[in-house]
This record gives C-alpha cells, sequence and structure tokens, in this order.
C-alpha cells in the first residue's frame, strides 16, 4: 500500500466516521445530536454564527479566489 | 453607522427576496371579528389594512423559485470563470461577504436548540473533525513545499483539482458551496 493510498484511506476514515455519527444520531436513540443541531448550537451565538459563515466563506475563497 | 449595520444595510439592499424566502412561515394576523377582510382598521402601528397582509406569503412562494433560478445562474456564470482570477474572486467575495453581513444580525427566526444538547455530547462531532483537520496538516507537511502538491500526501484541495479543472466541475462545486451556505444561514 503507497503513502498515496494511506493518505486517501485516512480521508474515507474520517468520512464514514462522519456519516456512523449522522447515523447514529438520527437512527438510534442515542443522546448524540445530529449534526444539524450541533451546528444549531454552535451558533445560536453571534461569535459562534459569524464564525461558522466566515468558515464557509473561507472554503468558496480557498478554492476559487486569487 | 458601523461597518457591520452598513454591510446589513448592503445585503438587504442587494437581495431583497432573501430574507422574504427565510423568513418564517406568515401568519395572517387576527383581525377583530366586527371587521371585514380589506375594509376593517389598520393594524395598530402597520399601517396597513388585514386584508392586504397575505402579499408577503405570495412574494415569498416566489421568492424561493427565483433564489434557486439565481443560485443556479450564478453557479453556471462563476463556473465558466477560471480558479484564481478576478471575475470568480469577486463572484466569491460577494455571497461570501453577503452572507457573513446577514449572520451578523442573528438566526433569521427563533430556532430553540433541543433540550439536552450539551456541549460534551456536541463535542462528539469534534473526533472525526480534528482528526480530519490533522489528517490533511499530515499531508499538507508531507508536500515539498506549501505551493507544491504531492501525489504521495495529496491534501484535499489537490484531491479537488481535477474536478474542478471543467467548467461543468467547478459550477456543481459553487452550487454546492451556496447551497451549504443557505443552509448555514437558515441554522
Amino acid at each position: 500500500m503507497s503513502s498515496h493510498d494511506v493518505t486517501i484511506t485516512g480521508y474515507l476514515i474520517v468520512l464514514a466516521m462522519l456519516v456512523a455519527l449522522q447515523l447514529i444520531a438520527t437512527r438510534t436513540r442515542s443522546r448524540i445530536p445530529s449534526l444539524g443541531e450541533t451546528l444549531s448550537r454552535v451558533m445560536s451565538t453571534r461569535t459562534g454564527r459569524v464564525g461558522m459563515l466566515v468558515a464557509w466563506a473561507w472554503l468558496g475563497l480557498h478554492f476559487f479566489a486569487m | 453607522m458601523s461597518v457591520s449595520s452598513a454591510l446589513c444595510r448592503c445585503a438587504a439592499a442587494i437581495s431583497p427576496a432573501l430574507p422574504a424566502a427565510l423568513a418564517p412561515p406568515f401568519r395572517r394576523p387576527r383581525r377583530p371579528r366586527s371587521a371585514p377582510a380589506g375594509r376593517g382598521p389598520a393594524i395598530p402601528g402597520s399601517g396597513r389594512r388585514p386584508g392586504l397582509a397575505r402579499r408577503p406569503a405570495a412574494r415569498r412562494r416566489l421568492a424561493l423559485p427565483l433564489l434557486l433560478a439565481g443560485g443556479l445562474l450564478y453557479a453556471a456564470v462563476a463556473g465558466s470563470f477560471s480558479r484564481y482570477s478576478w471575475p470568480v474572486t469577486v463572484a466569491v467575495v460577494g455571497p461570501g461577504t453577503l452572507a457573513v453581513a446577514i449572520g451578523w444580525q442573528g438566526p433569521p427566526r427563533p430556532r430553540p436548540v433541543r433540550a439536552g444538547v450539551a456541549a460534551r455530547r456536541a463535542a462528539w462531532w469534534a473526533v472525526p473533525l480534528v482528526t480530519g483537520g490533522l489528517w490533511e496538516l499530515t499531508a499538507l507537511a508531507g508536500q515539498p513545499s506549501l505551493t507544491t502538491d504531492s501525489p504521495a500526501h495529496p491534501t484535499i484541495s489537490t484531491l479537488t483539482d481535477p474536478l474542478l479543472a471543467s467548467h461543468l466541475g467547478r459550477s456543481l462545486f459553487l452550487a454546492s458551496w451556496l447551497i451549504l451556505g443557505g443552509w448555514l444561514i437558515e441554522r
């Protein structure tokens, strides 16, 4: 297994963890909040709200802007 | 006037349909039983008559398809520009600034956080997010330099380069980015 494959596998594991957490949160009686609920909590303050939107804006800037 | 309020006013001027589309379902105000619709006394403080209050609902029904069409048009046009050029920079900075200005004003409607969403349970989400961030940093550190990609240690940016090389790929990415921003503003 090359280092390229190891790196890709790492990303896939992280993605699988995110999907699994969301499924556990929404499909079971677990007390883990869903991603939407977590974001609602984070964005319930102005700091969190602006922080999340700045992070979103940065994503677009990172991939496209000069 | 502060910078933030100026930006918010600018946001409202640029996109009058957005607050309407994001507003809660309109509820017609209760009117006095004795007053017929449209002919009753003006709603105190509003300067309007009750019958005219239906218009915002119709306006909002129109606003959502208009926003979707505008978003698709934006993605198609902005995706036609090459990456890291001035036109696409303007196309990304515009919505980004608008979203932050709207977000500064607070949520579009009061959204109660589910009882029991404690910070320590929400912290479960930090595990994959921090792991992913560290993994990305590890790949970045494996590059020959910060600006030189490494096929052996690809970052997420490197992996998305082939996708963003085409007009369709850029448009799809920008449409998804816009949808994500709209979803975040709705939170």
